[in-house]
């Protein structure tokens, strides 16, 4: 089978691949704002501000992120030197074999001769690098099974990378050895460079398949050790003429050992047509690699760097359309290896709560499927509206990612969307909010009072049978084990009342606020505790203490409240309210 | 006292100066800093009564969330980070010096409630034991206002003080976190704070007193309901410029964030107050940062050094505020 073929469907799969991704770049969107901009003017704006990136100095910036950043990978080893060495183990040592190997035609062969691949150094030097890939994986495996409990998560496509890239290098090492063993190779390489085989020259091939079975890995089944020693010397001379174009197979010490490892099951394996399975499964596992490569995490290989660059260029200044491409092209351009992760500061959230939509490295798992366009079930939606308002916007995730995503950005763009999106989400309506608040400036002005404006819907629609004075309510619920019980203690004094700097606020603080302080007291004291914990009072505290260090009685009346905005959550995310 | 440096989510994002005015005050105190960025340091003759070998100061990197923010959907969430934080300390043998009031107020009420309910240690302790840490208890939380004033002292502080700011008339905002409930927080006295106030005062500078005092910036609102927490905030505002102050002293990056996020309506006519953090003010009136004085360059409330005063007052820069030394947002938080 001719390799041309196969070889030109993978690079045509290949290219079409990267034409689909470059056209999601410019066609999907994250953001409440990315609807707005048609993919032609996103194409006009990239192409706009590539041209005026490549005829300014700022080009030499990019030079220097590609060696520092990219190339010595610089954002790894900032954050882990036994990480940096592994990557650089498999990016070195893949890139060897790339263009060294693979592409050797085009580049050893022209430099080395045409036999390169069984002469030293080559002989040695691809053995190594395929060595060095593999130790590489090696690492990355027990990272990924070491750190599974420290919030590193290993999705399928994490797994896919490293078993693509192993099934490449051990099919090599594999058909490399099984080659030095093959009796139907060494018969064909004689009968091609030495004019020797079997029938013709019966005598001589068998000294030198004799010298071969001693020197060279050959598994011959007819031979075995003490070999006969005039055989051996006459192939020791007969060999002189083929070591000018084929170096000792113990050169290439990782496969030669792999060699002597298989040998007593060579005989049976090591046929010619073993050989050619052994081959093409190498060759397609690169060609099948490499045509997929765009809708894989591997294609971070191309996304990565240009997320680095983006890093560098694309910032507020910039046209907004590129602010939303930039977006989703780091999407693709995260390698999911889970550092943000690791520091995430929100972390004992996850771990309370199981939410893993509260790690960075998962919720760009859902942005991409949310950019996609995929339809997000009910619950994940929640969680997922929930994982990304638990954020402390402590920039971390963004400060550490060898990426160079700008992780931050991402989030508060993505927040908003997510939050028109989905269910009310009650932390709108917590100090999470606040860095929403501090950037409502560059947020969309329209979409902006809506996620607060649901959360106060939905967490009001338990106090709101309270204001129908024809309506029958039921008191003396079960007091909630959480509560502080000290509201016992409360006579109605209304200095808490009195001192909240939220009630002064209001001209008609009852009508706006539902409940005062003092009036939730009592409204817990009756049993009320779900009902009040709806009314907006409880959601405009400030948690300012002025009530609770003014109580006469010691009742405890801010914690109270903080109570109730928990039960509120609570009972909003579950949907059914505990009350009586 | 040995202290882990505790700071929290907002300043390595937001208000990196908090973080890099502290460090350099302290330096120049005497006390030990790690990781401090540059500064122009005072005559090393300068004496200082503070004995500085009781201070030491480090840092933890993985420190994380203090829990104050999931208090509101999730007590759980809020006792388990805050004590992941408080048995990173214990395990250093440290105890912690926080910048926030947030911070503080959430650490020292997790350490209460934990203290309070052996059950809850325990369950919490489950929690924490994967990660390989126990809290016990035996962490002190303290606010670097404390440390200035009960641990270093004014006198200390005075001594360093090469440009007095005399005539800088100030409204001090302590932070309610820190201050309530004095009963958990012991921190100040919480009718009549006064600890910020003689911070001010070993500055050169006065801390008028207005009826707005001891009312929230506004902070924890912002976001959920901005017209209510800008309302909080304005009528404080008023009240403060009201008493002729030209500067708002925070302790808080929370109240920092809040008061700053109104400033550029100044241009717009609203009466607005810059706020300054006071280890700026503080690292300004030790001769400490070259550029960026903020303390002049805010047009819109001008302060005019007094006349008399020692000519080392350098002139008003027309610079931006609070971008003296701009460091990448949360490179130092990793």
């Amino acid at each position: 089978m001719n390799l041309a073929l196969p070889v030109y469907i993978s690079l045509g799969v290949f290219a079409l691949g990267l034409l689909v991704k470059a056209a999601t770049w410019l066609g999907r969107g994250i953001g409440p704002e990315a609807s707005r901009f048609s993919f032609g003017s996103r194409l006009s704006a990239a192409a706009a501000g590539v041209l005026s990136t490549v005829f300014s100095p700022k080009l030499f910036t990019l030079a220097a992120v590609f060696f520092r950043d990219i190339l010595f990978q610089w954002p790894i080893l900032r954050e882990s030197f036994v990480r940096w060495a592994m990557h650089m183990a498999i990016f070195l040592g893949f890139m060897f074999l790339l263009f060294f190997h693979a592409l050797g035609k085009y580049i050893t062969s022209p430099l080395f001769g045409e036999n390169y691949a069984y002469l030293m150094p080559f002989l040695l030097l691809r053995d190594l690098a395929g060595v060095l890939v593999l130790l590489g994986l090696a690492v990355a495996v027990i990272r990924r099974f070491v750190m599974s409990g420290k919030r590193l998560k290993t999705s399928a496509m994490d797994v896919y990378a490293i078993l693509i890239v192993g099934l490449i290098i051990v099919s090599g090492f594999v058909l490399c050895s099984v080659k030095m063993t093959s009796l139907d190779v060494f018969a064909r390489m004689a009968q091609d460079y030495g004019s020797l085989d079997p029938e013709g020259t019966p005598d001589d091939f068998r000294a030198l398949e004799t010298y071969w079975a001693a020197n060279y890995g050959l598994v011959s089944p007819t031979l075995s050790a003490p070999y006969d020693e005039n055989l051996l010397a006459t192939g020791e001379g007969l060999n002189e003429s083929c070591v000018s174009c084929h170096a000792k197979n113990s050169k290439a010490p990782a496969s030669f050992a792999l060699a002597r490892f298989l040998a007593p099951a060579a005989r049976s394996v090591n046929g010619a047509r073993d050989v050619d399975f052994l081959y093409w499964l190498h060759v397609l596992a690169c060609l099948v690699g490499l045509a997929v490569l765009p809708f894989t995490k591997m294609f971070h290989v191309i996304a990565t760097p240009v997320a680095l660059f983006l890093k560098k260029t694309v910032g507020p200044f910039s046209r907004p359309e590129n602010l939303v491409t930039r977006r989703v092209a780091e999407l693709s351009a995260c390698t999911h290896c889970g550092t943000c992760s690791l520091h995430c500061s929100a972390m004992m959230a996850y771990h309370v709560s199981g939410n893993r939509y509260v790690l960075p490295s998962e919720k760009i798992g859902a942005l991409k499927k949310i950019a996609r366009g995929r339809k997000l079930s009910d619950a994940e939606l929640a969680a997922v509206s929930n994982g990304i308002m638990l954020c402390t916007n402590c920039d971390r995730c963004t400060a550490v990612c060898p990426s160079g995503l700008e992780l931050k950005e991402l989030w508060l763009f993505a927040r908003e969307q997510i939050l028109l999106q989905g269910r009310p989400e009650p932390l709108v309506r917590s100090p999470f909010a606040l860095l929403r608040g501090l950037s409502r400036a560059r947020l969309p002005k329209e979409t902006y009072p809506e996620p607060a404006a649901a959360a106060d819907r939905g967490l009001s629609a338990a106090f709101a049978p309270l204001l129908d004075a024809d309506r029958e309510t039921e008191v003396g619920e079960k007091p909630l084990r959480d509560l502080d019980p000290s509201f016992a203690a409360c006579f109605g004094c209304t200095n808490c009342t009195s001192v909240c700097p939220v009630v002064a606020s209001f001209e008609e603080p009852v009508r706006s606020l539902g409940l005062v302080p003092h009036q939730i007291m009592a409204a817990v004291g009756m049993g009320l505790s779900a009902r009040a914990a709806g009314c907006s009072m409880v959601r405009d505290c400030l948690t300012c203490y002025q009530c609770q260090e003014h109580c006469p009685q010691n009742v405890a009346v801010t914690d109270l409240i903080y109570g109730l905005k928990e039960l509120a959550a609570k009972n909003l995310e579950t949907d059914s309210p505990s009350i009586a | 006292m040995r202290y882990a440096l505790f700071l929290g989510c907002n300043i390595p994002a937001r208000v990196p100066t908090y973080e890099s005015s502290v460090r350099a005050v302290l330096s120049e105190l005497g006390v030990k800093v790690p990781n401090v960025r540059e500064f122009q340091p005072g005559p090393p003759e300068a004496a200082v009564s503070f004995d500085v070998s009781k201070v030491d100061l480090k840092d933890i990197r993985e420190f994380a969330c203090c829990g104050y923010p999931m208090r509101t959907t999730d007590r759980r969430s809020w006792l388990v980070a805050a004590a992941r934080n408080m048995a990173l300390a214990e395990k250093a043998n440290l105890d912690m010096l926080v910048l926030c009031q947030c911070c503080l107020g959430s650490l020292k009420h997790a350490a209460h409630a934990l203290a309070g309910d052996p059950k809850l240690l325990a369950a919490v302790n489950r929690r924490l034991a994967p990660h390989g840490l126990f809290y016990s208890g035996k962490t002190k939380i303290t606010h670097l206002f404390s440390l200035l004033h009960d641990e270093i002292g004014v006198e200390a502080i005075k001594e360093r003080v090469r440009i007095p700011l005399k005539g800088l008339v100030t409204a001090s905002h302590t932070g309610c976190h820190a201050l309530r409930p004095s009963r958990i927080m012991e921190f100040d006295d919480p009718l009549a704070p006064r600890i910020l106030d003689d911070l001010i005062a070993a500055t050169g500078a006065e801390s008028a007193p207005y009826p707005e005092k001891l009312t929230c910036c506004g902070a924890p609102q912002t976001g959920g309901n901005d017209a209510l927490a800008e309302k909080i905030m304005m009528r404080k505002i008023a009240g403060a410029r009201k008493a002729g102050a030209v500067r708002l002293v925070t302790g808080c990056p929370w109240c920092q964030l809040q008061f700053e996020g109104v400033q550029e309506r100044a241009a717009g006519g609203v009466e607005v107050l810059t706020p300054v953090l006071y280890p700026r003010l503080l690292g300004f009136a030790m001769g400490l940062f070259k550029e960026g004085q903020d303390l002049f360059s805010d047009k819109s409330c001008p302060y005019v050094p007094m006349p008399e005063e020692p000519a080392a007052a350098p002139a008003p820069a027309e610079k931006a505020p609070e971008k003296d030394d701009s460091q990448p947002a949360g490179e130092q938080n990793v």
